[in-house]
């Protein structure tokens, strides 16, 4: 030969510089390519091009065992399947084994069976990522050790290609995982924007209901939660039937965390019927809600992850639904505060304005309510020249049901007084009326007295009111008013009223007053006591009535430290000197 | 307050739904009013046309689950088209192309109508 070169030197080095150029362009390939899949197709094709081999096998590493990354020929394997191949780290050292020499160390005939006999370790410098596994080569002719070497440093290159590109893949999963959750919290971010704008119950209720189908494909779910105390379902999709109050109640009260319907014992007909697949509880304070969820309409299972973002979604809810019952509560409690201001602008109307003032009388009256509304009454009716009716009372509790009952007994007074009955006679008409309008457990104290304006006889009758104090101006002790009977409306008139009367002489005071005087507390919960208020009489009884109530309205107050636990009433009637 | 319109026009026996702006919790109860009137007037092949439509939250998402099975039920379907890449990776990361045909021209979609007959 010309340049010395014998026939076989020469295609040897063809062969060479075929091989060479060979693992140079499919190493340049497998680098760039990130995509596992087309690196393993190369490595098989390659392989069993080169060596003449109808079938070949990737097994790759997960964990601590194998499976099938790709299969070329009759393998009988699939992709995916996982396989028993012994421990990672094993059968390493080696360039490659003998798939029968394997099969013998690991007592199985796993790779001789699927007619697979030469296996190559594919490692990188760091770790074992699994085997290349191939078939006999057509004719069953034994592999060239150059045939060999040459896959050997094909598995070398593609080894670090199939590490590249498993990472990438990982990286490419874990970014969407990222973005999906991004995702997700835009939309609970949107959410509870949304949420916070809204009022509407329903319209709540609707976006929840989208967000649910469309974040994570849910076409079947209740919502349950507790209203006044009773387990209501206040939305649901797609379900049949009705569940029972007991099972509500079971559910509502038993899941603390996410259950599954089949983990749930007794099973309850209705979420198995519609294939309710899991409760995620709610909590929100003190209170709890359900959320039950069908399977998805794409069929995937529900990750941890799925079900927080369940939780939170389902909490965005729960609270925004809570905040419309509030809402609504406090709408409630402003409308009733403008009905009780409207009450107090009529209750106000009821007292006398101006008070009539006779000569010869002076007259002074205040009534303190403990609310917007009471049940203290104080009235003075002057019905022809001659007569002058002066009355008090207090109705047992307060507020609305006190006043209806007040405004009662104040358009019976102004009925009865033009009609010159003696007081005892109408006492007992109105005690009947108040016993058949109310409920036992309703009384009015009561005093009224009529005065006559001629010879100033002061007739009066006392239905179990606190005794008002007549403070004489010529008599150091105060004299007590008790005659009349018992609390009107609690009982029918069997005993009949007594009638009493006194002379008022010039300078004699009437102090009339209510329990909320009488029985105001101080801060070791003595009472202020009706001594004092005889007391405080006698003490100014040379000045007006106005001034011996301001007097006693100062002391009261003081006592309490302007903390009345009760209405407030007190009704003066002084003659002139 | 977000944008959000619809209009709708006809290929045949084929509606399509032009949608633009943001369709999110605000704007989603329009595009149900909108899909609901179609079904109610025995209209059940629906193109949803996405060319200007520049965000879309789940709720939005939510509607086309909640009437994808009325209409398939009936006989049609709701296709999707003409999605900008932004809106599409929303679909495409909640798994909306395994049962939504998603298809990038508007004229595919009708294609994909016909060829069914």
């Amino acid at each position: 030969m010309k340049d010395g070169l014998s026939d076989k030197q020469n295609k040897d080095n063809l062969r060479s510089r075929f091989e060479l150029k060979t693992l140079l362009d499919t190493s340049r390939l497998l680098i760039e390519s990130h995509d596992p899949d087309f690196v393993m197709n190369n490595l098989l094709l390659i392989t069993m091009g080169k060596l003449l081999s109808l079938k070949g096998l990737i097994l790759l590493r997960e964990g601590n065992s194998f499976y099938v990354a790709g299969t070329k020929g009759s393998t009988g394997l699939k992709k995916g399947q996982s396989v028993l191949m012994g421990k990672p780290d094993q059968f390493t050292e080696n360039a490659w084994y003998k798939a029968a020499d394997i099969d013998k160390a690991l007592n199985t005939d796993f790779l001789v069976s699927k007619g697979l006999c030469n296996v190559f370790p594919i490692r990188t410098s760091s770790s074992h990522i699994g085997y290349l596994c191939i078939g006999p080569k057509v004719g069953n002719n034994e592999y060239a050790p150059a045939e060999l070497e040459f896959i050997e440093n094909l598995v070398i290159i593609s080894a670090v290609a199939i590490s590249n590109s498993m990472l990438v893949s990982k990286l490419r999963d874990t970014n969407r995982e990222l973005d999906r959750k991004v995702q997700e919290l835009n939309t609970l971010f949107d959410i509870s924007r949304e949420f916070n704008a809204m009022v509407d119950r329903a319209q709540i209720l609707n976006v929840f209901k989208f967000s649910l189908m469309g974040q994570m494909f849910i076409r079947k779910f209740f919502f349950l939660m507790n209203m006044d105390g009773e387990p209501e379902v206040i939305i649901q999709q797609g379900l049949k039937g009705l569940i029972s109050t007991e099972d509500k109640k079971r559910l509502i009260s038993a899941a603390d965390e996410v259950t599954l319907t089949e983990e749930i014992s007794p099973k309850i007909d209705y979420l198995t019927e519609n294939d309710i697949h899991a409760l995620v509880p709610l909590r929100f304070q003190d209170e709890t809600a359900i959320l039950g969820i069908g399977i998805r309409a794409n069929k995937q299972a529900y990750s941890q992850s799925d079900f927080n973002y369940l939780t939170s979604l389902g909490s965005l809810a729960f609270l925004s639904v809570q905040k419309t019952f509030l809402l609504e509560a406090r709408i409630e409690k402003e409308r009733l505060a403008e009905e009780l201001n409207i009450a107090r602008t009529i209750q106000n109307a009821l007292f006398p304005n101006p008070i009539p003032a006779p000569d010869d009388y002076n007259i002074a009256a205040t009534n303190v309510p403990s609310r917007q509304v009471g049940g203290d009454y104080y009235d003075v009716i002057r019905p022809n020249d001659r007569h002058l009716y002066v009355a008090i009372a207090d109705v047992t509790g307060k507020g609305i049901p006190a006043s209806l009952l007040m405004a009662n007994l104040q358009a019976m007074l102004q009925v009865l007084a033009p009609l010159d009955l003696p007081l005892d006679q109408s006492t007992g008409k109105i005690n009947d009326i108040i016993y058949k309008n109310t409920p036992s457990d309703k009384f009015i104290s009561f005093f009224w007295g009529c005065l006559d304006l001629e010879d100033h006889t002061f007739y009066y009758c006392n239905a179990g009111h606190n005794p008002p104090v007549l403070v004489r101006k010529d008599a150091d002790e105060p004299e007590l008013l008790t005659d009349g009977g018992m609390l009107l409306g609690a009982l029918p008139s069997m005993m009949p009223y007594v009638q009493g009367s006194v002379k008022l002489n010039e300078g004699d005071c009437i102090t009339m007053f209510t329990d909320g005087v009488s029985e105001a507390m101080d801060e070791e919960e003595n009472e202020y006591g009706e001594e004092r208020i005889a007391e405080l009489s006698a003490n100014h009884k040379s000045e007006s009535a106005l001034k011996i109530m301001q007097h006693i309205l100062k002391d009261v107050r003081e006592f309490c430290n302007n903390d009345y636990g009760d209405d407030l009433t007190m009704l003066l009637l002084q003659r002139n000197v | 307050m977000s944008t959000f319109q619809i209009s709708n026009r006809k290929n045949g026996d084929i509606v399509i739904l032009d949608i633009s702006g943001e369709l999110d919790a605000h704007t989603a109860p329009s595009l149900e009013e909108a899909i609901t009137g179609l079904i109610g007037q025995n209209e059940h092949r629906i193109i949803v046309n996405c060319t200007s439509l520049e965000y879309i939250s789940s709720a939005g998402l939510g509607v086309f689950m909640a009437y994808i099975e009325d209409v398939r039920e009936l006989g049609g379907d709701i296709k999707l088209a003409e999605m900008k890449p932004s809106v599409y990776n929303v679909f495409d990361l909640l798994g909306f192309p395994t049962l939504y045909d998603i298809l990038e021209k508007e004229t595919e979609a009708v294609a994909k109508f016909n060829e069914n007959d």
